[in-house]
């Protein structure tokens, strides 16, 4: 070969054999990952609940993609609530946010007292305030409170069993189905690529509207 | 490869002076271009990329950074490492000082874009890809071979060893 063409071949030829690597390892990885069921009674929800499509998002309190992901979820279910029915699950990732759990604990327990949903953004919102403590537990009282929480009740929750329970049943539902990031969306079932705006999750919800059946 | 550099023309000296940055440049380019195109062709591919040893590559890779206006970084981190082979091939070949100045050029972009995604990954994104940590590391051997050729070149009394 020409020793001016020789490194085109030689990149090629990596490029190539990576692919090849690639190729060949394709078959051993499952190709979709899927959940086993939608969403059930016990799921945190918002939106439409007669609505055919479902987004289940797997989030994590410590994890600052999915605190970025948070006003684009909350945009949609404050403009659009009628178009999809939703459903959020915890996914902390222990072995790399160590405060991931307990922020888990303190949404559920602001849940019981019918907080869920404002508790999961104030805690995201204020991440970079707890992420690096040791103990996070003050600032989410001090969130708790700010919410008007009765704090007895909060504090009894975030150290319940019940609330740990249902963050870990969440996290097995993730992990059944393969998925090991977050946040990670499923619609109707089948995780989704992240959506990169807006308007592309609007796009990709109306899509799945069954035929003729524009969403009420 | 660089066979340019056993010539007696005094043109080809620096070439010869630079072999080894030369090596290592290119070597390392080569082995950013096998990491980057993993990467590249996993994308397109649609399977996924697993950490073995950090386990953020999905956070990572999936995350809104990982893709600008529908291109993955991983394919221009591709191309970059082509561009610095190339420039480093020829260089090696002809000995033009214009080659070396273009990859000398390419592997400083590239510092300044791999420091901005090594602070991404560690203080936006919160996770670690594997796959990406080895391609930072690939840019600063690269920058620190084209620095002290270039240290070499303006000072060829230290060149000699």
């Amino acid at each position: 070969m020409n020793n001016k063409l020789l490194p085109i071949g030689i990149i090629l030829l990596v490029v190539g054999m990576v692919a090849l690597g690639v190729y060949l390892s394709k078959g051993r990885e499952p190709a979709v990952q899927v959940l086993g069921e939608g969403i059930q009674a016990t799921d945190r929800t918002k939106g439409n609940a007669k609505s055919k499509v479902e987004l289940i998002e797997y989030g994590d309190m410590q994890c600052p993609a999915c605190a970025s992901f948070e006003p684009m979820v909350n945009r949609l279910l404050a403009e659009r609530p009628e178009l999809l029915h939703f459903a959020y699950r915890h996914l902390p990732l222990k072995s790399i946010h160590k405060n991931a759990e307990a922020g888990s604990y303190a949404v559920e327990a602001a849940g019981q007292q019918g907080k869920f949903w404002e508790m999961k953004t104030m805690v995201y919102a204020k991440q970079s305030e707890w992420s690096a403590m040791p103990d996070p537990s003050p600032k989410f009282q001090e969130y708790a409170l700010a919410l008007g929480l009765d704090m007895d009740r909060f504090l009894s929750a975030y150290h319940s069993s019940d609330v740990k329970a249902k963050v870990a049943a969440d996290a097995l539902t993730a992990e059944t189905a393969g998925f090991q990031s977050t946040p990670t969306f499923a619609l109707n079932g089948k995780k989704i690529a992240n959506p990169k705006s807006y308007d592309e999750l609007i796009q990709l919800l109306e899509s799945e509207q069954p035929a003729g059946q524009p969403a009420q | 490869m660089m066979n340019s550099s056993s010539s007696s023309s005094p043109s080809s000296q620096p070439a010869s002076r630079h072999n080894r940055f030369g090596w290592a440049i290119m070597l390392a380019s080569l082995l950013g271009l096998a990491d980057t195109a993993y990467l590249s062709i996993a994308h397109f591919m649609g399977t996924g990329v697993e950490c073995s040893i950090t386990h953020g590559c999905e956070q990572v890779l999936g995350s809104e950074y990982a893709v600008i206006q529908g291109v993955p970084v991983s394919l221009i981190g591709l191309l970059y490492y082509a561009f610095v082979f190339l420039f480093a091939y020829y260089f090696g070949l002809t000995a033009q000082e214009r080659f070396r100045q273009a990859y000398s050029a390419v592997v400083c972009i590239g510092l300044l874009v791999t420091a901005y995604l090594t602070y991404l990954q560690i203080f936006v994104i919160g996770a670690i890809c594997q796959f990406c940590m080895v391609s930072a590391a690939l840019t600063v051997i690269l920058a620190f071979s084209v620095g002290l050729e270039a240290i070499r070149t303006r000072h060829p009394s230290q060149n000699e060893d």
